[in-house]
């Protein structure tokens, strides 16, 4: 062989020793060649798709908390957990109005607090700002999460918008009925009849499994509203409210009647029962120009004239709430009887007054005032 | 003077077709390793793509289904995500993702085997309901 020869015989051993060692040094797979778009695909395993799994992770959260703050909400009248309406409560049940005044539950502030409560319980690492709704639509300001690996950092909003299905919106509606119920219903004396035609389908009296006739002789009233935003079988929801439906005026005495007992002399006096009145008055007198006249006390007697023997006696009764009523009544003394209508009952005795030359009234009276007179009777044997 | 003998002419030869056999022969062995080497490369990329993908949609199978209110629970986020497969380029996460009536009643993909839960198709909304094991719909 000649030198030539041997330069490119030794020359080629060389090669394939050195494309050896290159294949013996490289590792197992002969020639390692890294992953394409090694960075970018650890990028997206280990930043990407860990940061979207925690935003699943608070959306799913935050839903559950939005649905709960609505029940719980909706539990106490729209008003914070174990607090009371400032128009007071009956039972558990917060009022939404007391007389001439409305207590309505401040509804957003009352989401935003509950729920930032629940937030920080169940994502103590996320801060949020601002948590509110729209339409059926819950959102919530988030603070900015970072998921840092060796290679890289990954910032991204951790706000939320979940559609909860439900609309916190609703309570505008159910503060508009209840204030069209109470004007509707508050100067009605026949409340329950009121109410039976004018409460809308889904309120109910006291419950909502088992509602229960509405009582006559009570006028602040509980009622459990049934959602009609949402679906009752995947999220039930239930409004706990309470209404006054106490008059802002007294109701005048109705059903005024005066039936002689001669072989006592005296008037049995009859009239129907006021519950929210605190006592009555009978007036009567002998003055005849009180026949047709109906109004305040004051004003009627303000024209009487004085002298020519002329009367104004009044006499003030306790209105009694239990049920008295003996077969034989003594005079002076009032009774609650139930004789086909609930009645209360007087027995007046009084040697001046003449047959047919007497008229009698009986007013109402509540927190110092006192209801109209609705007009005079004649006292006839 | 350079004399070419018979010899030496023959040496050159044998050293010529020595050195284009080899060189012939390390071409492909260097040509087939290089390619095999970018080719599992390509590969990992792909696979370590497909996986990203098939969970990414797994995600958005379960936004979905957070959105509509039927998953409540972040705690099975991982394992849902981990059992999601793919069935003709879709990712199936769970009854309701399957298209098919077929699909559906058989789980093509097995997803709930071994769970409490089984797939029921709904003639009506033409959807894929999932209920538990004991119920019907």
């Amino acid at each position: 062989m000649n030198t030539k020869a041997t330069v490119i015989y030794w020359t080629l051993f060389v090669i394939i020793a050195a494309v050896g060692l290159v294949f013996f040094f490289s590792g197992q797979d002969l020639i390692s060649v890294q992953s394409k778009g090694l960075w970018s695909v650890n990028f997206l395993q280990q930043n990407y798709l860990p940061a979207e799994k925690e935003l699943l992770q608070i959306h799913i959260i935050a839903g559950k908390a939005g649905r709960e703050t609505a029940l719980v909400l909706a539990e106490n009248g729209g008003f914070f957990p174990l607090t009371v309406s400032p128009c007071g409560a009956i039972g558990e049940v917060n009022l939404w109005n007391q007389g001439e005044r409305w207590c309505f539950p401040d509804i957003r502030d009352s989401v935003s607090f509950l729920t930032k409560e629940k937030l920080a319980d169940q994502l103590p690492e996320v801060l949020f700002s601002t948590i509110s709704y729209d339409k059926t639509i819950f959102y919530g300001r988030g603070d900015t999460g970072e998921i840092k690996t060796d290679t890289a950092r990954y910032f991204f909003d951790r706000s939320f918008a979940v559609d909860i299905g439900y609309s916190f919106e609703e309570y505008v509606d159910l503060q508009s009925a209840a204030q069209i119920l109470v004007t509707q219903c508050r100067t009605e004396r026949d409340l329950p009849s009121c109410l039976e035609q004018n409460l809308p389908v889904t309120w109910k009296y006291h419950s909502c499994p088992s509602p229960e006739p509405i009582p006559s002789n009570l006028r602040t009233l509980d009622f459990c509203v049934l959602s009609t935003g949402v679906q009752p079988d995947q999220f039930p929801i239930q409004y706990e409210i309470a209404l006054d439906f106490t008059p802002l005026e007294i109701f005048s005495v109705a059903g005024i009647t005066a039936a002689y007992d001669g072989d006592t002399n005296t008037y049995e006096i009859r009239f129907l029962p006021d519950n929210e009145a605190e006592e009555y008055t009978i007036y009567y007198t002998n003055w005849k120009g009180v026949q047709g006249k109906s109004g305040s006390i004051e004003d009627i007697f303000s024209d009487m004239p004085a002298g020519f023997g002329l009367y104004q006696k009044s006499i003030t009764l306790e209105n009694t709430v239990e049920l008295n009523c003996p077969v034989e009544k003594e005079k002076g003394k009032v009774y609650l009887c139930v004789e086909g209508t609930l009645e209360v009952v007087y027995v007046l005795s009084d040697q001046e007054i003449v047959s047919g030359e007497t008229y009698l009234t009986v007013t109402s009276n509540r927190d110092g005032g006192e209801s109209a007179a609705s007009g005079f009777i004649p006292l006839m044997e | 003077m350079i004399l070419f003998t018979k010899k030496a002419l023959l040496d050159d030869l044998v050293d010529l077709l020595v050195t284009v056999i080899i060189g012939f022969f390390l071409f492909f062995f260097l040509n087939g390793t290089l390619t095999i080497g970018v080719q599992q490369s390509n590969a990992q990329t792909l696979s370590a793509l497909t996986e990203f993908k098939r969970q990414d949609a797994a995600i958005n199978n379960l936004n979905l289904r957070m959105q509509e209110g039927t998953l409540t629970d972040p705690l099975i986020i991982e394992a849902l995500i981990d059992r999601s497969k793919s069935l003709g380029g879709k990712t199936i996460t769970g009854c309701a993702d399957y298209e098919t009536a077929e699909d559906c009643q058989r789980d093509t993909l097995g997803i709930y085997i071994g769970t409490t839960n089984y797939c029921v198709w709904d003639e009506t909304d033409k959807e894929c309901d999932t209920l538990a094991l004991g119920t019907s719909s």
